[in-house]
């Protein structure tokens, strides 16, 4: 196998440029969880939300051939979700954990029987993945600029809505009743925040990020969809949250290290030959999974801090007698 | 009890209504479910007063105060700040309006800063972005100066002492612009010394104009604190005296009340023939030595449920009581003494084994019955039947059960045997435990315990909630235990109760015994902590 295919000079830069591009759909979910966690729901659907964006975006593309009109179905598919958790999660107290789980289902079997019903089973034209756009100037510094500013639109949004979560938990007036809703709700009550209110948009934020996450896979990357397109990845962005602790930029940061494994084993696949290779192609695709098992399951043990929400998971009752 | 059932008449008038309080709530009423919490209460409150607000457990008091604060929307009377009516639909329009609540439970986010508690939910709506939070310390801090209550406004709260904590409650009441303070037990967590503290800045804040309420049943720091005092009962009303016109003991009484004695009275007619009296007491069955629930070293911040150093004796054939108002430590004792807790220093000993840490089960089998406070959580399981609630604690043994399979008849049979012992009305033994009713429920929780032959029974809280009827069958089933050489430890908040079943009686009071005459007056006060903070000092 030609290891210099892959970390070579000349390998470097497309790799890490690949890892941010295929990190992005799992950061946006992962970092729009972190802040429906903060405010205390366990959004377990988050899968589904992807899923359900995924197939808006798709849909809305393959009728108008507008990309930005499918990122916009995106994030409203990721949002319909999110109304039905907000709804069944806040609006009637339910079982947050079943509530996810069965929105994942729904989400995936919905998604699947629409294809079917409205393509048969011919799968549809491809359509063309959205262009990278060069940041000019940015674009041209050696090494970092080829990196980072030579990238899908869909990618610099991203990073934005990214650190953008950050800022508003950290300097909002929401971003604080987020944080107190999902650690003390009772407490926030008292002070006059509606914990339902602020838990609801938390949940909605969180379809709005994870519905575009869908929409950059099957827009800004592969051009089609198929049953079950995201494969995943939403599960893995929970096991991210909880790898960064809850803080939207570490979660970010452990959304990188998937893209990077994601990129890495494409990259090892192609080197080694591709269906030629000996090894099975479901092995390289397995990697990041394990690589994340493996790096949350590290990261959790070794924790000392008790970062995660203390009231994460738990329906708030008005008015119900807590300990 | 049952609250409410027969609530007498008013012994005192409302008072001469003022002219023009600051706030006046008229015939105020609030029922949860079947329950009256608030039975057309009236309450008056003045600029620049501290008001206290007295009553036992369950008198409606924080109801009271929670319909003023908002958290709860009254079903009937009015609200008048300013002589105007209002209505807050949430905590939010009545912080507009100028009234701050410092919680018994401490309402704050521990994870946060101090200045970020303070402006939690302030201003909602109205500003995407937090203010900086280093202005909004520095004039959390100005104010704290002003006030005597000093804290460091960028510490988390997480950090601070319980009445650093309690600080920060009333700072973020100030800061938010509060004429109306509301209290809510606010001593129950202080150690005595933070108390005389506390009481020093209300008195300033009411010097400003401030008005305050504080909701309370410790009688001695209503005397030093309070300016006015308004005595609860059963959700009404009963008076309004100046504290200077008034004594514990009158306070005492009108808290109690007349309603109670005619209770007591019952309870005594009933056990006066079958009492035999502590001089029969056989041989110590529990003893208690220097027992702490946790290590007493530390001063101040310790937790209000906590207990320290208890030493006791239960001999064979006599109760034993342990009277005090809620969240002195019982709970927590009971906790210890039914093997559920560990305590953090001190023995228990049944008769002469050590049985310090041992596990319910080892509790069971040695003979101890336990009849729990909370009879839903821990008395029963309500998902299934009343014949298998009555065996579950020796479903391993036999003939209930062996090895892995449980025999059914077995369980019937025990099942059928103690619903006709015990009288509890349902139509079979295999009915669900979820459909009884609480005298019942209870009823299947004493079955269980006393089926068996004991030598020491538990019982915490064993009338609670119940009606007459039942309340004389639980006083009859223990002192008859008593009777046949069962040593009892009663834990109990229900003077009746202690003076109905008690051979001797002891109050827990801030985690400590005292040991009292069987004399209402003395415990009522004891429980109320009168004259009782030269004995409680030295502890902390």
């Amino acid at each position: 196998m030609n290891w210099g295919a892959v970390f070579g000079a000349a390998a470097i830069i497309p790799l890490l440029n690949a890892s941010i591009r295929l990190a992005v759909p799992t950061g946006l979910a992962a970092v729009g969880e972190s802040l429906c966690q903060r405010a205390g729901v366990l959004n377990l659907s988050l899968e589904g939300m992807m899923l359900s964006g995924a197939y808006a975006a798709f849909l809305a593309t393959h009728y108008s051939g507008q990309p930005w009109l499918g990122v916009a179905a995106g994030i409203g598919g990721g949002m319909f979700i999110g109304v039905l958790m907000a709804l069944f999660s806040v609006a009637l107290k339910t079982e947050q954990v079943i509530n996810g789980i069965a929105l994942v289902l729904l989400a995936s079997g919905l998604t699947s029987f629409l294809h079917v019903r409205l393509f048969g089973v011919t799968a549809p034209e491809r359509f063309d993945p959205m262009a990278k756009l060069e940041i000019p100037l940015l674009g041209s510094i050696p090494g970092i600029g080829s990196v980072v500013f030579d990238q899908s639109p869909l990618v610099y949004l991203a990073v934005v809505l990214i650190v953008g979560v950050w800022w508003v938990l950290r300097y909002t007036r929401f971003g604080l009743a987020v944080r107190a809703a999902g650690d003390r709700p009772g407490a926030a009550d008292a002070a006059g925040i509606s914990v339902d209110r602020v838990r609801a948009a938390a949940i909605l934020a969180s379809g709005a990020m994870a519905g575009l996450g869908g929409a950059v896979l099957v827009v800004g990357q592969l051009g089609l969809f198929a049953q079950n397109v995201t494969a995943g990845r939403g599960w893995v962005a929970i096991a991210l949250v909880i790898f960064g602790r809850w803080s939207p930029l570490r979660v970010a940061a452990g959304a990188f290290l998937f893209g990077f494994t994601d990129a890495l084993q494409l990259r090892i696949q192609s080197a080694s030959g591709g269906i030629e290779s000996d090894i099975p192609f479901e092995f390289f695709q397995a990697l990041p999974y394990l690589v994340t098992i493996m790096v949350v399951v590290v990261a959790t043990a070794r924790a000392r801090d008790d970062a995660q929400p203390e009231s994460l998971g738990v329906p708030y009752i008005k008015g119900a007698r807590s300990s | 009890m049952s609250i409410g059932a027969d609530r007498p008449a008013p012994g005192h008038g409302p008072g001469t209504p003022d002219p023009a309080p600051l706030v006046a709530m008229r015939g105020i009423t609030k029922t949860f479910g079947s329950v009256t919490a608030v039975a057309g209460a009236d309450f008056d409150l003045r600029s620049g007063e501290i008001h206290a607000l007295l009553g036992e457990n369950g008198a409606g008091k924080t109801t009271l105060m929670n319909l003023l604060y908002g958290l709860e929307q009254p079903d009937g009377g009015t609200i008048l700040i300013d002589g105007d009516p209002v209505s807050f639909r949430s905590a939010h329009d009545a912080i507009e309006a100028g009234i701050g609540m410092v919680h018994q439970h401490f309402q704050l986010v521990p994870r946060l800063s101090v200045a970020e508690n303070v402006i939690l939910g302030a201003g909602e709506g109205r500003r995407v972005r937090l203010p900086d939070l280093a202005e909004v310390a520095a004039a959390i801090e100005d104010l704290g100066q002003r006030y005597g209550l000093g804290v460091s406004a960028t510490s988390l709260v997480g950090d601070l002492s319980v009445g650093e904590q309690q600080r920060v409650e009333i700072l973020r009441a100030l800061y938010r612009g509060a004429r109306i303070l509301i209290l809510d037990e606010p001593t129950a967590t202080l150690s005595p010394v933070e108390i005389d503290h506390l009481i020093e800045q209300l008195r300033a804040m009411a010097g400003t104009g401030t008005a305050i309420v504080m909701i309370t049943h410790h009688l001695d720091e209503v005397m030093t604190a309070a300016d006015r005092i308004t005595v609860l009962r059963s959700g009404a009303n009963v008076a309004t005296v100046p504290a200077a016109a008034t004594s514990p003991l009158e306070l005492a009484r009108l808290m109690v009340g007349r309603e109670v004695t005619m209770l007591s009275e019952v309870g005594e007619a009933g056990e006066a023939g079958s009492r035999t009296g502590p001089a029969s007491a056989g041989p110590a069955v529990l003893t208690l030595e220097d027992l702490s629930s946790k290590s007493a070293a530390g001063t101040g911040g310790e937790h209000p449920r906590d207990f320290f150093n208890l030493s006791l004796e239960v001999r064979a054939s006599e109760i034993v009581t342990i009277a005090g108002v809620e969240g002195n430590g019982q709970a927590e004792l009971e906790a210890v003494l039914c093997g559920l807790s560990r305590p953090a220093s001190g023995k228990i000993r049944l008769g002469s084994t050590d049985v310090t840490g041992a596990t319910p089960r080892q509790l069971l089998d040695a003979g101890v019955g336990m009849i729990p406070a909370d009879r839903y959580r821990r008395g029963l399981i309500r998902g299934l039947s009343v014949a298998e609630n009555l065996v579950y604690d020796r479903i391993d043994k036999a003939p209930y059960g062996r090895r892995l399979w449980i025999d059914p008849k077995a369980v019937a049979a025990r099942g059928a045997d103690l619903v006709s012992r015990f009288s509890i009305a349902v139509r079979t033994p295999s009915t669900s435990a979820s459909t009884l009713s609480g005298g019942n429920a209870q009823k299947v929780v004493l079955a269980r315990a006393l089926g068996t032959d004991l030598q020491l029974l538990i019982a915490a809280q064993p009338t609670r909630g119940l009606d007459v009827g039942a309340i004389e069958f639980v006083w009859n089933q223990i002192s008859e235990q008593r009777d046949s050489g069962v040593a009892v430890l009663l834990i109990t908040t229900d003077l009746n109760e202690v003076t109905a079943l008690s051979d001797r009686c002891f109050v827990i009071y801030r985690g400590q015994l005292v040991e009292t005459p069987l004399d209402r007056e003395a415990i009522g006060l004891a429980m109320g902590g009168a004259g009782s903070r030269a004995e409680r000092a030295p502890a902390r």
